[in-house]
């Protein structure tokens, strides 16, 4: 594969991506072998009226979330639409307040069984976040069976007064509500007693794109070349955000894009999928248990238990397969003394 | 009987055909999976043999092996019961009514003809709590505490929906056997029943059940075989249920080769399937061959 990295450093282009962008596609050695499709922003939505109906303000800690939940369950409202039946929406309740700490370095240290779950108090706390909302009945009723899109439908029909997606996801509807006041938008909180500066937006690229090496010609060089360089144009024209940090025209993005795009400019830290950081089993696994844990079938120390014990029996799968293929999309420990060492230890 | 050289050549024209495609597409993936049984393989490195190691560890380190083999045996009761024996009442009523059989044949049979993925959307719907689905509203109209039945995502609940589904599904294709079957009893046979002082409950029961009953048990095979290796429905609807409540062998299977990618371990389960297939169809047959 192309190392895009060094390609766009080649057209001093490098430092006009998002750091957000180009630090979610980057393997663990930094290097980066991926090319950003768009930037893609996850935020929590709500409907103003119910806040303000209940003196409640938009909650900048977890406690303060949890808190709201509360509030609003009690004056007889939905607190969270979720898609309960997609696995990564219950692994982002998981896996919000290790990523607010401290980006990647808690799964980082996970998938290779480097720690144990119970090791980090703050990943520790993620899991009992989403038991004390599942518990609590803080989702919408009926969460445990909806999907992505009608989690979007039951937040837009007002069926539960916050919810977390995209906003890219907002329908014509509601961006005019937003422009009305009666939706508004909310970063991932902090965890107490942790809070900084950063900004905590989830950002990602959506797709991201790989060049063959060997098909890396003089011509498919040019053409990349152009549309590295047209590529605002090209993210602006289709409604969507451009990786790069540049301005373009910006006469088809609605409101809500461009209230969220000022926001977007201070993050520079990317967004740590825990669905594809994992060896494939304990993906699998990981995401079993997580629906298991939103609906409180289990508890928080069965998620961790379980965990570990997926990890400990399938991390060595991961760390050969990333020695046979080092430029695997898991992260690149096998490239270095530690995952050398740890395979070893493995083996 | 004896086959002659002419004979054997005819009887290896018309056989051969469905030998060599089933050779292919049957016989060969078997041994292939069951090779790959004996390895431990990512799919991408090199192949580790382990011998039956994986076949040891699903009967005795997989948490989740043997209640998949459970939810499938109570999953293909329920296929048999539903497909086969509502199938053959379904059949019974059809042959009951004088009039307009090929309207109510045709109704019945438009489920099976719908595409698996349409029929889970249909139910999805049907069964949603949020937005609320038809079921939970006719039972809530009944019952207020029925509105928050969760059929689909209930550990009790979620692997009967998906039964009731599969089963809603394929019973009209054979209650058009059996339909089939009972039109061909023998008029002399029933007329005679009839002037013994045999109701048609009597005829039913002992006149056309005893005539078609190798129909029956061939249908009980087929439904025993599609039911153990179910696979589109269950997936579709409920994903293998939270806390893996409605997860059935061959979704496993798929499972552990494809997400897990663990192909050795995963062929191991595909093996498993295959035999407890042959074991099943082989005791019932069995079983009402030695009756006869």
């Amino acid at each position: 594969m192309v190392n895009i990295g060094e390609e766009l450093k080649a057209m001093d282009m490098y430092d006009a991506y998002n750091g957000g962008c180009l630090d979610f596609l980057k393997f663990d050695d930094g290097s980066l072998y991926l090319f950003p499709d768009g930037r893609f922003a996850e935020l929590f939505w709500y409907w103003t009226d119910d806040f303000k109906e209940l003196g409640l303000e938009a909650p900048t800690t977890w406690n303060e979330f949890v808190d709201c939940c509360a509030a609003l369950k009690e004056a007889g409202k939905e607190p969270i639409a979720m898609a309960g039946s997609e696995s990564w929406q219950s692994l982002r309740y998981v896996s919000f307040m290790p990523w607010v700490t401290s980006g990647g370095e808690f799964i980082n240290k996970l998938k290779t069984g480097e720690i144990k779950y119970e090791e980090d108090e703050v990943a520790v706390k993620g899991t009992e976040l989403l038991y004390t909302l599942a518990s609590n009945e803080y989702f919408v009723k009926g969460y445990e069976s909806t999907n992505y899109a009608d989690n979007i439908n039951n937040f837009a029909n007002h069926a539960a007064s916050i919810s977390y997606f995209g906003p890219n996801d907002l329908s014509e509807d509601m961006q005019a509500k937003y422009e009305n006041g009666e939706i508004g938008f909310f970063p991932v909180p902090y965890v107490d007693g942790m809070e900084d500066d950063q900004m905590n937006i989830p950002v990602h690229t959506g797709k991201a794109w790989g060049i063959n090496q060997e098909s890396y010609d003089e011509e498919l060089q040019r053409f990349f070349e152009f549309f590295v360089k047209h590529h605002t144009q090209y993210s602006m024209a289709r409604g969507v955000y451009s990786p790069l940090d540049e301005e373009g025209d910006s006469s088809n993005m609605p409101k809500v894009m461009m209230d969220v795009l000022e926001y977007l400019e201070k993050v520079e830290k990317g967004w740590v999928s825990w669905d594809d950081k994992l060896d494939p089993a304990t993906i699998t696994t990981s995401g079993e248990l997580g629906i298991e844990l939103s609906q409180a079938l289990i508890d928080p120390e069965t998620f961790r238990e379980e965990m570990d014990l997926s990890i400990e029996e399938n991390a060595a799968a991961l760390l050969l397969l990333q020695c046979i293929a080092p430029e695997f999309p898991v992260g690149a420990p096998g490239r270095k003394g530690t995952g050398n060492r740890q395979l070893q230890k493995y083996i | 009987m004896k086959i002659g050289k002419n004979n054997f050549k005819t009887v290896l024209f018309f056989t051969a055909p469905a030998l060599i495609i089933y050779t292919l597409i049957v016989f060969i993936p078997i041994i292939w999976s069951s090779v790959y049984s004996l390895f431990d393989w990512n799919g991408i490195g090199s192949m580790k043999f382990v011998g039956f190691n994986n076949f040891v560890r699903l009967f005795t380190r997989d948490r989740e092996f043997l209640p998949a083999l459970g939810h499938t045996v109570i999953y293909t009761v329920a296929q048999i019961v539903l497909q086969v024996f509502v199938g053959l009442l379904l059949a019974f009523l059809l042959s009951s009514i004088p009039k307009l059989r090929s309207f109510f044949q045709t109704l019945y049979y438009v489920p099976v003809v719908i595409s698996s993925v349409a029929i889970c959307q249909i139910f999805e719907k049907l069964m949603s709590l949020q937005p609320l689905g038809l079921i939970n509203s006719i039972l809530g109209a009944i019952n207020p505490a029925w509105y928050d039945i969760k059929w689909l995502t209930d550990v009790n609940l979620c692997l009967g929906s998906a039964a009731f589904v599969e089963g809603y599904k394929y019973m009209a294709m054979y209650m058009v056997i059996f339909y089939a079957a009972l039109l061909s009893v023998p008029d002399d046979l029933t007329e005679a029943a009839k002037i013994d002082g045999a109701n048609g409950f009597r005829i039913a029961w002992n006149v056309k059940i005893p005539y078609i009953r190798h129909v029956i048990v061939a249908n009980c095979v087929l439904v025993l075989n599609g039911s153990l290796r179910a696979y589109d429905i269950p997936y579709l609807l409920t994903g293998g249920g939270p806390g893996n409540c409605a997860q059935l062998l061959s979704p496993y299977m798929y499972k552990q080769a494809f997400s897990s990618m663990k192909y050795g371990y995963g062929s191991a389960v595909a093996v498993m399937i295959v035999l407890i297939s042959l074991v099943f169809a082989t005791v019932f047959r069995r079983i009402f061959e030695r009756e006869d």
